[in-house]
């Protein structure tokens, strides 16, 4: 179970890098530039190789435990936002991710 | 108050798109389950939507925080939910309306936080 917790925190993770070049490739504005192609290839590449562990999982571990624990996810997106971007983590957004967190866990039950 | 109002307005246009593209999502899912396993229209459909809901989440990342807009996306439970129980008779239960509520709450709270 130890190793699926780590897994999980990994394909989280990749995904939240992912909307991380997603956001720097449309700081210059949504155009067809180097700029905008570079950070989305590697935008695509996190969160791909994200969804694709992800899928690997759901084959290993029920859906009921893996769906809910997806939303991980915007743990890291505030933790990356905060540190790269210099975005504000205020407290209501972390009640809001931990809302989101606990709201996917009932959806299933 | 005024700062949770202010949030939404400086976030605006990310959001409506971030709620569009987890309609998308969620409409792409829900004809991927239709498509019962089969490659079938309903199957291609599902990966038009799905794709389309990617192009509309990567263009609203232009229009606000990221960590505003990036949980935003959990909305697509909330619209799955919904079609699940409309569209394929799923059953709902009572926790899958608490938990709709929670996501619903969450989302609010991270659209209107943006400031201290």
């Amino acid at each position: 179970m130890i190793k699926w917790v780590g897994i999980i925190m990994v394909f989280t993770l990749l995904g939240a890098v992912g909307g991380y070049f997603f956001k720097r490739a449309t700081s210059e504005g949504v155009a067809m530039n180097g700029h905008f192609m570079k950070n989305l290839t590697i935008g695509v590449a996190f969160y791909g190789s994200g969804a694709i562990l992800n899928i690997i999982t759901l084959n290993y571990l029920p859906y009921t435990i893996v769906f809910p624990l997806t939303s991980i996810t915007y743990v890291w997106t505030m933790l990356i936002s905060y540190v790269f971007l210099n975005e504000i983590i205020s407290r209501k957004k972390m009640i809001g991710v931990l809302f989101i967190v606990i709201g996917s866990c009932l959806l299933i039950t | 108050m005024n700062e949770f109002k202010q949030s939404f307005k400086k976030n605006g246009l990310g959001i409506v798109l971030m709620v569009l593209a987890s309609l998308q999502t969620a409409l792409g899912q829900m004809f991927w389950k239709m498509a019962n396993g089969e490659l079938n229209w309903t199957l291609i459909l599902g990966f038009f939507l799905y794709f389309l809901g990617a192009v509309f989440m990567i263009i609203a990342f232009r229009f606000g925080s990221l960590s505003v807009l990036h949980p935003l996306l959990s909305i697509g439970y909330v619209f799955a939910l919904f079609f699940g129980s409309l569209v394929l008779q799923e059953t709902i239960t009572e926790s899958n309306l608490l938990g709709t509520l929670f996501i619903i709450v969450g989302a609010a709270l991270i659209g209107g936080g943006d400031h201290d």
